[in-house]
């Protein structure tokens, strides 16, 4: 049987019938949500305030059991923070004689450009020099779009002549803008830069069993120990060329310089992949990432015609080796810019646009579904444990903000004198309180660990800074609805309708 | 990690499987049923709001943690005797009773108090006091003279004469006329002469226009309404007098059995028996009665029927002999030997009395049966008070309070002793009711509903 072939493009009529089903999905079902409760809560507002007691109950659990997992996760990173990783990779080469030796490990970074000038992607490079692992195991691989201006060409020139002597080597790959096949996607552009590289491994007899490639959003500033960390646990994995690697992304870069409500939610985004770390059998690569060279080349390197590569890599791997793929959390920080921009309604635009991006993973979903439906190896369990959380993902993050906010409300505002007389008119709205009162246990946690997480304020009144950060909290409920669930809802209704996204480069600015 | 999140995921799960269905049914009412019986049944609840707030409540002698506002839920269906008792108030107390499944809400309680709040505004002496519809205000008479006519005017806090002419307030009154709003007429004679003055009492000082030339005969009715300076009046016919231009426009209606203004409509029973709204110029706009089950009932009586708008959908006409008929409901009495009726427009309903009794008539249901609230000697006056959750009545001289959300265990609470003959008003937003004091005459202001005390804006 052929390769299941990650794309939208070039489909059968059934299959293309198959894909547009599943992309609707999404989409019908999130909407269907909430206009069957807002219709509901007019029309029979005693079962609508029992279905909301029973959602809110729910989320009061799902709450519980992620801040338990969130806090076991913090406290691993803290203690991982303090790991001489050198030396544990030491160790495993001496313990394990099949293990990959360290000075043998080639560590290939991509870092795809279009419009980023070197203040942004300059300090992650110098991030790379100060790393405990030696620069001169790095392959530093600059990928810059064919279509970029000519003054990101000609910095990209700049920055090789001065960083190449530092690394194993220092690559400007140019992509072609317009290759057949290709939309304008990351993608397309990384994959280049990635052939270019396997080229030069080629070259140098360097087998890419020994290589292992991290592709990095233009701003991404690695941790000191991130190499380290990362070689470690690509040679003690048993299955490590069939194995991504996923850090942890904060966004510290510009964290006190952006308006609070940014700085909540990209904190609750790193928050959210710390929770997801726990648990490895269902963890799907997000953002800056690595993974094992041999398996990205052999799967025929990243979609060129899908948006979000990040997470597509990992579902295209997944349905290559037939399930045989896996995601190992590894306990160390990336950090990135906080979408910001110059003036506070331009970070509310550059914010939920990327939001949105991100939120256009949902076009991996069709296809994944095909892949999962085509699939005789994968276990059907593990299928369809895949399915329903990538799903149920989706759905929750365009929904459940308005559930809690605004739709569990509406049977009390807008009751009949039938139902304003009934008793669940008075105990529904007292249960909701009493299960929002509990959950700010949650947020207190959420808030303490926030407060642990992020770096030192600028010298001036840092305990003001961090004081205010703690009331900025108090907006998550505005925040995730307008800055969250709507441009999740945006995005999957994008896909049902099948207006596919331009691929929109976040504004980054320093 | 695996194996700890396996756990907690299964604790999880079965403790969101036990939970969510009681909390279900803790939120519908079910509780286990208490004694040797087992199983579960399904309960109501109290929902409490007292004015004041911070009550403490008894249910059947027990009392509770909580204090008003408050709801008190897992209430088996039954008769209970609920208590409430607030410092410096008399105690409230009922029987309610309690349906599965439904909330009793009783949510706008009044607590009297032991010293009612009440204010002196006016010394006096008054003989009487006269409400003004559709305005924050009443005149005041302290006798025949036109000087001894005044206004009291609650929310701009100022009481002034209404006649200030120094000739003409030396004169008798021979008759004040109020209709809508804080305009009205006097007729004044000074020196052998009768003048009648239009007054705008809502000015200070009050603006007199002598109108005498646009009555050059006495009007068996006028009426206006509160917007605008265009008087109607009945003589044989029906003419308007447009105050602004001093213009009579006469025989805009033939001889009519009852005649009412409402904004710039004039809502007539013609002696065809058909209830009719008219523009201002006399032409048919629309007939709410035509139709002959509803011109029966009027051919049935003779002489002069009280027509109000109360809304601009709806309608009243009194007949002669106190019959009722109300614009929805064209083909029948509503009630009989009705004095004085009182429109809740917010929750639809009709507050009318006779001499001996009160009642409600939903205009909401079908049915429109009235409700009797209570009995009385000698009713003369009432009032919706604090969003229609209370009555407020004059007996004779005493003024009552009824509570009517709880109506088939209501007792009225007496207030205050009034001057015999005068009359009371009563403001929602002034909180309570203005009235003349037996002993003295005195103008005074009593606090009915807490939150809204006039008083406490007074100087």
């Amino acid at each position: 049987m052929a390769p299941f072939r990650y794309s939208r493009h070039g489909l059968s009529p059934h299959d293309r019938r198959l894909d547009r089903i599943f992309e609707i999905l999404p989409g019908a079902t999130s909407w269907s949500l909430l206009i069957s409760m807002v219709t509901l809560a007019f029309w029979k507002p005693r079962l609508a305030a029992v279905l909301i007691i029973a959602f809110d109950l729910y989320w009061l659990v799902r709450l519980v059991y992620m801040t338990l997992f969130l806090v076991l996760s913090y406290l691993k990173l803290a203690r991982e923070r303090r790991t001489d990783w050198l030396a544990l990779a030491r160790q495993a080469e001496q313990r394990d004689p099949y293990a990959p030796r360290r000075d043998q490990l080639v560590h290939v970074v991509i870092l795809p450009i279009i419009k980023e000038g070197r203040s942004i992607y300059e300090p992650g490079i110098r991030s790379l020099l100060s790393q405990q692992w030696p620069a001169r195991q790095i392959l530093m691989v600059l990928a810059v779009e064919g279509r970029a201006d000519a003054s990101i060409r000609k910095d990209a020139q700049a920055v090789q002549e001065r960083y190449r002597g530092q690394f194993l080597d220092f690559l400007v790959a140019v992509h072609p803008d317009g290759l057949p096949g290709e939309a304008r996607v990351k993608g397309a552009n990384a994959t280049f830069a990635a052939k270019e590289a396997a080229r030069w491994l080629d070259e140098r007899g360097i087998p890419f069993e020994r290589a292992v490639v991290s592709c990095l959003d233009a701003d991404t500033v690695v941790s000191p120990a991130y190499f380290a960390c990362l070689s470690y646990h690509f040679m003690i994995s048993p299955e490590r060329l069939r194995a991504s690697f996923q850090p942890i992304p904060v966004y510290h870069n510009n964290i006190w310089e952006v308006p609070g409500f940014a700085r909540v939610l990209d904190v609750g985004s790193s928050f959210f992949q710390l929770v997801e770390a726990t648990n490895p059998d269902k963890l799907v690569t997000f953002s800056s990432h690595s993974m094992s060279f041999k398996a990205l080349h052999e799967m025929g390197y990243w979609p060129v015609d899908l948006i979000s590569d990040d997470s597509a890599i990992f579902w295209k791997a997944y349905l290559f080796y037939e399930g045989e793929y896996q995601v190992v959390p590894i306990y160390v920080t990336v950090s990135m810019d906080v979408a910001a921009s110059t003036g506070w309604r331009r970070t509310v635009a550059n914010v939920y646009k990327q939001k949105r991006r991100w939120a256009w993973g949902v076009e991996n979903f069709p296809i994944v579904m095909r892949g999962f439906l085509q699939s005789r190896r994968i276990p059907l369990f593990r299928r369809v444990g895949h399915a329903f959380k990538m799903f149920e993902g989706h759905v929750a993050w365009a929904t459940w903000p308005f559930l809690l906010g605004i739709v569990g409300w509406i049977p009390a505002l807008v009751a009949g004198r039938e139902f304003a007389d009934s008793v669940v008119y008075y105990t529904a709205p007292r249960i909701a309180v009493t299960i929002f009162q509990l959950s700010t246990l949650g947020l207190i946690t959420t808030i303490i660990l926030s407060w642990m997480l992020l770096p030192t304020p600028p010298a001036k009144r840092p305990w003001v800074r961090r004081l205010g950060h703690l009331v900025e909290w108090c907006l998550v409920p505005v925040t995730a609805i307008g800055l969250s669930a709507i441009p999740a809802l945006d995005a999957q209704t994008r896909l049902m309708w099948g207006r596919y996204m331009e691929f929109w480069v976040t504004d980054k600015h320093r | 990690m695996r194996t700890l999140r396996r756990v907690v995921f299964y604790l999880c799960l079965a403790g969101y499987l036990v939970a969510c269905p009681l909390l279900i049914f803790h939120a519908l009412g079910y509780s286990p049923r208490p004694g040797a019986e087992p199983g579960v049944g399904k309960t109501g609840l109290l929902a409490l709001e007292s004015s004041p707030s911070g009550a403490t409540v008894y249910l059947e002698g027990r009392r509770y943690t909580h204090r008003t506002p408050t709801v008190l839920s897992g209430l088996w269906p039954g008769r209970y005797h609920l208590k409430l008792v607030a410092k410096r108030y008399h105690p409230w107390s009922r029987w309610i009773t309690i349906k599965a499944e439904k909330a009793t809400v009783l949510d706008k309680l009044l607590l009297v108090p032991d010293q009612p709040f009440a204010r002196q505004i006016a010394p006096g002496p008054y003989q009487s006091l006269t409400p003004v519809p559709e305005a924050s205000m009443v005149v005041l008479t302290q006798g025949p003279s036109a000087e001894r006519l005044v206004v009291y005017d609650w929310q701009a806090q100022r009481l002034q004469p209404l006649v200030t002419d120094p000739v003409l307030s030396k004169g008798r009154v021979a008759s004040l006329h109020v209709s809508h709003g804080p305009r009205m007429l006097v007729r004044v004679s000074a020196g052998g002469n009768a003048r009648m003055l239009w007054l705008e009492a809502d000015r200070a000082p009050v603006r007199a226009t002598d109108v005498t030339a646009l009555f050059p005969e006495p009007a068996q009715w006028l009426g206006w309404d509160a917007r605008h300076s265009q008087i109607f009046t009945l003589a044989d016919t029906v003419n308007r007098l447009d105050v602004d231009r001093m213009a009579i426009f006469p025989d805009i209606l033939p001889p009519v059995r009852g005649l009412d203004v409402g904004g710039q409509s004039l809502y007539v029973l013609g002696h065809d028996n058909v209830l009719r709204q008219h523009d201002r110029d006399g032409k048919p706009v629309h007939a709410l009665s035509a139709e002959p089950a509803g011109r029966a009932l009027w051919e049935a009586t003779a002489g002069w029927c009280r027509i109000s708008v109360l809304a601009r959908d709806l309608v009243t006409v009194l007949g002669p002999q106190g019959q009722l008929w109300v614009s929805r409901v064209p083909t029948r009495w509503i009630a009989t030997k009705i004095t004085g009726l009182a429109f809740d427009e917010p929750r639809q309903r009709l507050l009318l009395w006779q001499k001996d009794r009160a009642g409600i008539v939903e205009l909401s249901e079908d049915q429109f049966t009235t409700r009797w609230l209570t009995n009385g000697r000698d009713l003369q006056q009432a009032f919706w008070a604090h969003d229609g959750s209370h009555v407020l009545i004059r007996d004779g001289a005493a003024v009552l309070l009824l509570n009517v959300q709880t109506p088939d265990t209501a007792v009225p609470q007496p207030l205050v002793h009034v001057r015999p003959g005068s009359s009371i008003a009563y403001d929602e937003e002034a909180g309570g009711l203005f009235y003349l004091d037996r002993a003295g005459g005195a103008l005074w202001y009593l606090n009915i509903v807490p939150r809204k005390n006039l008083a406490e804006r007074m100087p």
